[in-house]
This record gives structure tokens, sequence and C-alpha cells, in this order.
């Protein structure tokens, strides 16, 4: 188990030093100098020199790099060029903003879609069972952007009624505040994924139920409700769990686009606007930043499915 | 004729101040005013602001030697009253006594010093940097007036220290107004949170007697006008800033909503690259003209929310030229004629760039994009992010859709843009037009509108013939507010003035 | 892993049978398209602006009085090039990529996989936004990224397929006939891995419609006047209330193909390899 852990460190140290060179380097090849964006368009071009002498600019790319890597090695992100301020603070609070959004989403998609598809799988073929999997065709299906157009035409066009947008800490607004402007983004983030899981969870529990040791356990008369628990279900979860992994890259695609929408603060947002207005040590920050968290967030999955299932710790990580 | 606020500033005359001394007695309890916007705020440094958000942003939080008001005219604010030279070329403000900042201390004419050669310094690049390139010296003879010397006689002087970027900060704070604004507005800086808001709190020491009554001002950034709209109706926000043409027409029968909408001087247009082919071509730049009708693209775009405009200056204004009749239809066998005789028989290709997210703009792209078209203009829609224009855009494309807001004064809304040595010209179309050029040089050299006039009218004349790209319309600004919300009125500068302003309870 | 199960003769199951019908008559319309649009779907009309469905224009008119049917159908065949173009693309370098890694183990088969571990690690929609982000955007471009985001995957896949089937008699029988590589891989490996390839072809198509319509939206798509539907469905924000019907059109039509699409893969997984039930998408 340590080699194995030990492996899947290193590896995760490769894909975040690679990644900075990756992000590095389409970063430069970006138009536009970063002076110039710096100063602005009413910069004149002896203050853009000076600049770019100050910054280092005109050292070797390598150079460059090195000097940013080593900043971000010391937690220095640099400083944002269109607001001023160090952008450290300003990425993360907007990464714990959005880790609280795709936190809830996570654990809801998780209680929700693996109830759901346990009911659909243990009443198969019931009418029930029948509604969930016509309704999973239809939300699989739906974009998140769309998702976006629809609740909004919903609650704020028809209903008229919107629960608060933008976000207020807990400090401000109390639990109940926090939680009154977490509900219209965490919905539109949830529903595509909760009928995704609940979807595999219902194929993995079927096939769970068929294997032979489900039927040795009901051989040995063994209540159904125990064969359930205690049989079919750890064997249906492992894929499901590899599945929750891939879907928090999904959920962090949702939460560029939901944040927009419901004008929530964080990450994503974030990184929208420092590709738009070429903030790039904000750009840079905000995507190593996510990196880091999705190849996280993998690690955690493979580590927990090999603790699960101690076949696969010889072999490779799971597709 | 009158011609209104200028014949006043024309005389060489002291201007009195109107506000009552401070008397210490408060009004406050006038409520939380929460402000819908849709960008991102980036610059708090007044100087270094270029968009709407931070204008409203600076006029909160700062003063300004001089005001301007909703209906145009410009008044006294930090600066108690001011007389001039007869040659326009030397100006003496007698600054008012006992206004404090934010931090306590009270500000002096070495605050407006250091202000002033801040915005000038080029290592600040502020954008209204080469709007004050006539100041060549200023001095402060006692710590009440300041004197600012001239290189070239300029009537609109006063005027000008109202704009958006020369608010007077303090002299002691400048390194930290990036990210802790201090000014002696009515409002005080408290926090600010990137892609979410700005709060401002009352300033309890403020030196208009009894004002500000909001107790706290909150600008909220939502990109999305179907949340924005729907939260002002939920009652989540008191108003919403800049609404667009087409939601005027849905809120207006809203019920506890009130829509303002007001005739501005803000111009939207197609701004042509005049060094670059094909329209270093005058014939094709006309050719557009006659293409696409003015009044269509009101229509289409603005849902008739503006007006068709020749120049920065707007119809309605004492010195727009009533006699130029625009075409109020496409004339399509002209625009062809003339592209052919440009040498473009089979028509024109050319690229458009267009702002992403900003609606109103995308749809003079689009819809000059169709309407062209009968004409021989194959134009193809390209869509940059906004921030991109600076670095990708401006003065390098040959063809794109950009606007400005109004200025202060018709001179800086147009020697700048016009003039073939102005700054923006060098940014936007490098056009160069004799006569423009000379009308905008006699214009800036009297203080008396009535001699001024003439000039203006022959500059929007030298454009019609010879137009430097597609100024399309002057367009209008609106905005909605709960009912509740009281003494709060739409600015044609697109920036609120909150001193009166309260909450019903 | 063997083609028995796509034997002559087997019955099509009849939600595949439904996908393959929607996804065909959506294909047709989106060839036909500008041939049977009722109206120029670039036309203004400015009397007719912002008018709802009616019998002359069955889903409305736009802001510019355009006819949205007309629209809708001029744009369906930017999704379906996107979702089939993008996943052509990932194939055509991903499998490849994953046999060489299958066969050449040692540093090649490094190289590779570390730079599939290092490009899966970036959420698709951001690798979309970054290599967007450096080119001008364009149809071309949003197929080629999204087909580039797809391409880890593939490879991925390929590279267990063919590890599995490299270890077959009949691979070790051509080894042993002295096959070079090129045989072995052409001739062996690929005619037999077919089925759990295009499975999860045809479960990426979803995919891949669904990231270049979101690139399209956010405004890194084919652009306007084209009637794409992400785009559509952007541009008609502002209209949202009074106007529903100019954003829930395209919407709606991307659902459809999305849910078509969707089962037409999940009924050829179920067909062809049923082992693979339960495989994420991502």
């Amino acid at each position: 188990m340590a080699g194995f852990l030990l492996r899947r460190l290193a590896s995760l140290a490769f894909v975040l030093l690679a990644m900075t060179v990756l992000v590095f380097g389409i970063v430069h090849l970006l138009p536009g100098s970063v002076a110039h964006m710096i100063l602005g368009e009413y910069a004149t071009n002896e203050a853009i020199a000076t600049l770019e002498a100050k910054l280092g600019l005109n050292d070797p790319l390598y150079v460059q790099y090195w000097r940013w890597l080593s900043g971000l090695l010391h937690g220095d992100f640099g400083q944002s060029l269109t607001m001023e301020r160090p952008a450290g603070p300003v990425i993360l609070e907007a990464l714990a903003r959005s880790a609280t959004l795709a936190g809830v989403s996570i654990v809801l998609v998780a209680i929700i879609g693996v109830s759901l598809g346990i009911h659909s799988a243990v009443h198969k073929g019931s009418a029930s069972d029948r509604a969930l999997t016509l309704a999973q065709y239809f939300f699989i299906a739906v974009p998140e952007f769309f998702w976006c157009i629809l609740v909004i035409l919903f609650f704020a066009v028809w209903l008229g009624w919107l629960p608060a947008t933008g976000y207020t800490p807990i400090s401000d607004g109390g639990v109940l505040g926090w939680a009154k402007h977490l509900v219209l983004p965490v919905s539109t983030l949830v529903l595509g994924l909760i009928a995704h899981v609940s979807r595999l969870t219902r194929s993995s529990m079927l096939e769970a139920i068929d294997s032979r040791y489900v039927l040795a356990a009901r051989a040995k008369g063994l209540p159904e409700r125990i064969v359930l628990r205690r049989h079919a279900l750890p064997n249906a979860l492992l894929p499901t769990i590899t599945v929750l992994a891939v879907d928090i890259g999904i959920l962090i695609g949702g939460i560029v686009v939901v944040e927009s929408v419901f004008a929530y603060p964080g990450l994503g947002r974030m990184l929208v606007y420092a590709i738009d207005n070429q903030d790039l040590p904000l750009m840079m920050g905000g995507m190593i930043v996510i990196t880091a968290v999705y190849a996280l967030a993998n690690l955690v999955a493979d580590i927990l499915y090999a603790v699960l299932n101690p076949r696969i710790r010889v072999g490779g990580t799971a597709a | 004729m009158r011609i209104d606020r200028r014949t006043a500033l024309a005389l060489p005359a002291l201007i009195a101040t109107a506000a009552l001394p401070r008397t210490g007695a408060t009004q406050a309890g006038g409520g939380n005013f929460r402000i819908a916007v849709s960008s991102n705020l980036r610059f708090l440094d007044p100087a270094k602001t270029t968009i709407g958000e931070e204008y409203m942003l600076n006029q909160l939080v700062f003063n300004g030697l001089t005001r301007m008001k909703e209906d145009m005219s410009v008044e006294p604010e930090l600066a108690e009253s001011w007389t001039y030279s007869d040659d326009l070329k030397t100006w003496t403000f007698k600054l008012r006594r006992g206004v404090r900042f934010h931090h306590g201390r009270e500000m002096t004419a070495e605050d407006v010093i250091a202000t002033y050669r801040r915005v000038l310094d080029p290592a600040t690049a502020s954008p209204a940097r080469t709007n004050y390139d006539m100041i060549q010296a200023i001095e402060a003879p006692d710590p009440a007036t300041v004197i600012f010397r001239l290189s070239y006689p300029y009537g609109g002087f006063a005027d000008i220290l109202s704009d958006r970027q020369v608010k007077i900060v303090p002299a002691d704070k400048l390194d930290t107004l990036a990210t802790q604004p201090i000014g002696t507005g009515p409002f005080t800086f408290r926090s600010y949170t990137p892609g979410d808001r700005v709060t401002l709190a009352r300033f309890a020491d403020y030196w208009e007697a009894g004002q500000p009554r909001f107790d706290a001002v909150e600008l909220r950034v939502l990109p999305e006008m179907a949340v924005r709209i729907a939260a002002l109706q939920a009652g989540d926000l008191d108003a919403v800033w800049d609404l667009g043409p087409e939601n005027i027409r849905q809120l207006k029968d809203a019920r506890g909503v009130r829509v303002e909408s007001v005739a501005t001087a803000s111009w939207d247009g197609g701004i042509m690259n005049n060094a670059i082919a094909p329209f270093n071509d005058v014939r094709v730049r006309r050719a557009l003209h006659l293409a696409v009708a003015k009044a269509d693209v009101v229509e289409a775009v603005l849902f008739g929310e503006g007006k068709p405009t020749i120049s920065p200056i707007p119809p309605g204004h004492p010195f727009y030229a009533n006699d130029i009749r625009l075409p109020e239809r496409a004339d399509v066998a002209g625009a062809r004629r003339l592209l052919r005789e440009a040498g473009h028989p089979n028509g024109v290709k050319v690229p458009l760039v267009i702002p992403v997210g900003r609606p109103v703009r995308e749809r003079l792209g689009v819809t000059l994009q169709q309407l062209a078209r009968p004409a021989g203009f194959e134009i193809e829609i390209q869509r940059v992010p906004f921030g991109r224009y600076s670095a990708e855009v401006s003065g390098k494309a040959p063809f794109y859709i950009d606007g400005y807001f109004a200025r202060p004064t018709v001179d800086t809304a147009t020697y700048g843009f016009l003039h073939s040595q102005g700054s923006w010209n060098q940014r936007l179309w490098l056009y160069k037009d004799e006569r423009v050029d000379k009308a905008l040089e006699a214009a800036r050299l009297t203080g008396d509108p009535a001699q001024q006039k003439p000039h203006y009218i022959e500059m929007q004349r030298a454009m019609f013939d010879n137009p430097p790209g597609y100024i399309a319309y002057a367009v209008n600004f609106a905005c909605a507010y709960r009912d509740r919300v009281k003494d709060v009125a739409t600015h044609p500068m697109r920036w609120f003035d909150l001193r009166r302003g309260y909450i019903a309870a | 892993m063997s083609a028995s199960l796509a034997a002559p003769g087997l019955r099509l199951p009849r939600t595949l049978l439904v996908g393959l019908v929607i996804v065909g008559v959506i294909g047709v319309l989106a060839v036909l398209g500008p041939w049977i649009a009722p109206y120029d779907p670039q036309d203004f009309s400015m009397r007719m602006r912002l008018k709802p469905p009616s019998a002359a224009h069955w889903f409305g008119t736009d802001e510019f009085g355009r006819d949205v049917l007309s629209r809708v159908l001029s744009g369906a065949h930017y999704s379906l090039a996107m979702g089939f173009g993008a996943t052509a693309i990932s194939l055509a370098i991903g499998v490849p990529l994953g046999l060489l890694a299958a066969f050449h183990r040692g540093w090649v088969e490094e190289v590779i996989m570390r730079g599939v571990d290092l490009l899966i690690s970036l959420p698709p929609v951001l690798l979309g936004l970054l290599i967007l982000a450096v080119t001008e955007p364009g149809l071309f471009k949003t197929i080629l990224a999204v087909g580039l985001v797809y391409v880890p995957i593939m490879t991925r896949l390929a590279r267990a397929v063919a590890l599995e089937l490299l270890a077959e008699d009949f691979v070790e029988a051509a080894r042993a006939r002295g096959e070079g590589a090129w045989h072995i891989l052409v001739r062996e490996i690929l005619p037999n891995a077919w089925p759990p390839l295009i499975v999860e072809t045809a479960l990426r198509v979803t995919f891949a419609i669904l990231l270049g319509s979101a690139l399209s939206f956010l405004g890194l798509g084919p652009q306007p006047p084209a009637s794409e539907w992400g785009l559509m469905i952007a541009e008609s924000r502002p209209f949202i209330a009074e106007a529903p019907w100019i954003g829930l059109a395209p919407g709606l039509c991307l659902c459809l193909l999305l849910i078509a699409v969707n089962v037409v893969g999940e009924g050829l997984r179920d067909l062809l390899d049923p082992r693979l039930r339960g495989r994420g998408h991502g």
C-alpha cells in the first residue's frame, strides 16, 4: 500500500510540475505585452520599457519561469495586473467559495445519486424505476448553460421568485443566509450529475445482485436486506467512486458557467475574468489551483478504490 | 438663440457657493442602497478608472474641484469659487475650508496639487492625462488657493475638472489608493470582494450638511441582466444600473418599479482604421453610410432608445448641426456606385471585431453585417472579449465596434477623438481632415459658446463629407429603481449622485 | 471482447432504434437545412421582431425578426460537426498513440502515458478555454480543441484494449511468424479492438457536442451571424423574459440531439460490449 501511495504521489507531483510548464508556456503565447496590460492603453512607450525592465520581462523565458515557480512554491502567486493587489488571496478566497459549492454539490450527488440508483436496481422494472430511467436520459443530456437559462426562466421570470444570488459569508448572513445563496447554483450543478451517478449505481448494483457471491449469500439463507447491504452494495459502489472523481471534473466545468449566471464569486468566474482581461498571474494561479484540486480528487478516488478493492493495487489506475 | 450654461461660463465672474455651512446635524437612517452593476470593478484608484462601474464609485467616495449635475451644468464642489484671467490661461480656485478626508485630515491645496501632478505623470498611466495637457504649472499661494497656469486658452477648464479621474485624493495616502481608497466623498470605502461587490458606509463627517442619507451603499456585480431584474422585482436590490434598451420596454409596466431613461452624449459606432485598406479610402467609408441608414440601426439595435448622430455631439445639443439631413433610408445603388469608384466592383470583404458580453454593441455589429450586405459589404464577425481590446484591437483592427461615454465638454468629446493630433484618434481611426482640425483648434481658443458653435457646425459638415468611421447613434441611458427609492436621479454621465437619496420606510 | 455479439441477424433493441432514427432525422435536417428552411436565417424583418410562435413562424422570431426555426435548422450542422468531427480527431490521434504505447513498452509508453496523465488532469472546459485563448475562435478551431481534449481518454482505452489483445494466442502466433510491428498492430490488434472503441466513440460524441456548444456559448465557437445552437442560446439571454422561445428552441433541440446520441451510444455499448456497462463519462 505504501508503495502504491508513493507512486501515486510522485505522479501527482510530476503532473503538477508539468502543468506549471504548460500553463506558463500557453500564457506566454498570448498576444499583447504584460507591461502593456498593466499600464493600460494609455501608457507611453517609455513607461512600458521601464516597467518591462523593472519586472524582468526582458529576461529569458526560463529565468521568468523559474522566478514564477519559486514564488509559487513559497505561496506567492504574484500581483494581479488588473486589480493591483496580490493574486494569492484573491485566488484562495475564490477557491474557498467554489470549494463550498463543489463540496455541497458532490455530497448531494453522492447521497441522492447512490440512493436513487439502489432504489431503481432493487425495484427493477417497477414504475418508479422506469420513471427514473426516463428522467435520467433527459437530465444527463441537458447542458449546464441551458439549465441556467431554464432555471432563470422558471424562477426569475415565471415564478417571479428568485432565491438570493451572489454570496454571503456565514459571518454576515448566518448559516441560513449563507445556505440561501447556494440553493440555485447547487441545484443547477447537481441535476445532471445525480442522473449520471444514479444511472451508474443502478447498473453496477444490478450486476452485483446477479453475481455469484450474492447468489451464494442468498443460498446461505441470509435475509435479503443483509445480502444487499453486506454483499451487493460494497461491490456496486466501486465504480461509483471512480465516477464521482470524474464528475468533479465535470463539476469544475459546470462551475465556470453556473458561477457567472448566479453571480457567485468563485474560482470559475475569476478564471473567466482573468482570461477575458488577460490578467496573467491570476490566470496562471487559477489554472494551477484548479489542476491541483482535480488531481487531488483523482488521487483520493484512486486511494479509496484501492482500499476498498485490494486487487487493484498492483495494476494501473482505474480508467 | 439661448445657449444654456455656457453663456454664464463665458463671463469672467465669481461663482458663489450654494452650500450651507456644516451644522453637524445628521440625517442618517436612509437605508442600505443596493445597486446592481454588470462588470467586475478593477481599479479603485480614481486616476486609473476606465469603466462605468468604476466611475460610479469615484463619484461616491471622492469629490472633485467641480461637480457636474444631472442637467449637465457645473457647480462648485471642493472649490468654493473660481476666477479666470481674460486670456483664459490663468485659473484661480478658492478651496472650501473644513473639508475632511475619511481618515480625518483636512483637505488642503497640497492634496489638489498632488492629485493633478499624479494624473499628469506619465508613470501613473492615467487615461485622463491627455485631457489635461494644457496644464503648464500648478501653484498653491496658500493652503486654500490653487492656481492653474495653462499653455493655451481653455474656456471649459472648470468644466473638465468635474470629470471622472480627477477626484481629489489625500497626498499622504497615494500608495494605498489601489486597495483602500480614501477621499472626501459622502461614502467611505468598506470592502471590495472581486467579482462580487463593493460596500460603502455613510461618512458621518461629510462636509455637506445633512448629507448623505443612505447608511450604506452596495455595488453588486451581477453579470446576468435577467437575474438583476428579477432580484430588483423581488426586492433584493434597490436599483439596476444601465438597463439594456430591450429591458426598458419590459419593465415599463412592472409594479413597484420605476424606469428612467435619459438622453446622453454616449455613442457607439463602427471604428474604421483610416490607415488600412479598405477604409483608408473615404469612398468606402461613405459607402457604408449610404448602405446602412442610421435610423434603421437605432431601431434594430436600440429599439428606438437613442438618436442617429453625425459626431460625438448628440442631437438636441445646441451645437448639433440640425441642417444636415441624415439619410432615412438605405441607398444601396449609391453605395455600390461608390464602392465601384473606389475599385471594389465586386464588393469588399472586411473583418469586424465585436466585444463579447456587451449585448448592445454585439447587436450593432450583427446589424451592420446584415444591413450592409446588399450593398456589397461582406463583413466577417469576430467576437473578442472587451478586456482584450486595448492590447489587440484598438488602433490595429481595420474595423471594430466600440463606444464612448459622454464627456464633460464638447471639446473633450471631440478634440482628442477627431483632431489629427488627438490622443484618442491614434488609438481609433487615425483620422485626418484639415477642415475638422481647423474647426477644433478654433473652437477651443474661445470660451464663448456663441463663437464656438459655428466651428462645431463646420466640424460636423466636414465629418459628413469625410466620415472617420460609422458613428451610429447617441444612446439613451436607463436605470430601474424600486418605488421606495427617493431622490435619486438618473445621470446622463452614467453615474449616481447619492447625496440626497433615501429609501422610504 | 470477441465480435460474436454483433453477429448478423441480431435484433436491435428498441431504444437504440429510436435513438438512431432521431439522430438520423436530425442529420438529414442538418444537411437539407438550407433548402427546407422557410426563411433566410439571416434576414432581418423589423416589423416581425420578437413575435411568439405562430403558423408563419413555428418557433417564433428573434430580436431582429429572424425566423427562429430557419436559424435552428441552419445551425444543426454545427453541433453534428463538432460532435462527430471532434470525436473523429480524438480517435485518429488517440488510438494510434494508445496502440503504440501498448506495443512499445518502455520509454515510448512512458512518454505517451505521462502526457496523457497530464492532459487528463486538466478539466475539459479549462483545456478547451486555454486552447482557444491563444487562437482566434472559429468552427474548426473549436472542433480541434474539443477533439484534443478527448485524445487522452481514447489513448488510455486503446492501450488497455491492446494490452489485453497482445497477450492473446493469435498475436503470439503472429510474432512467432516474425511479423513486424506494423502488421501486428494494423492486421491483428486493430480489427479485434473495435467493439470497445466504437462504444467509447459513440458515448464520446455526446460529450463532444456538449463541450463544443458550451464553448460556443462562452463565445469561443462559430461567430455571428452563424446560428450555432450554443451561440443562439447565449445571444437570447437579454430577451429571456420577453421572448423565451429564442433560447428555448435551440436549447430543446440540443437536448433532443444529446439524448438521442446518448441513447445510441448506450445501446451500442449494451449490444457490443456488455462488460463496459457502468463505465463513466467525463
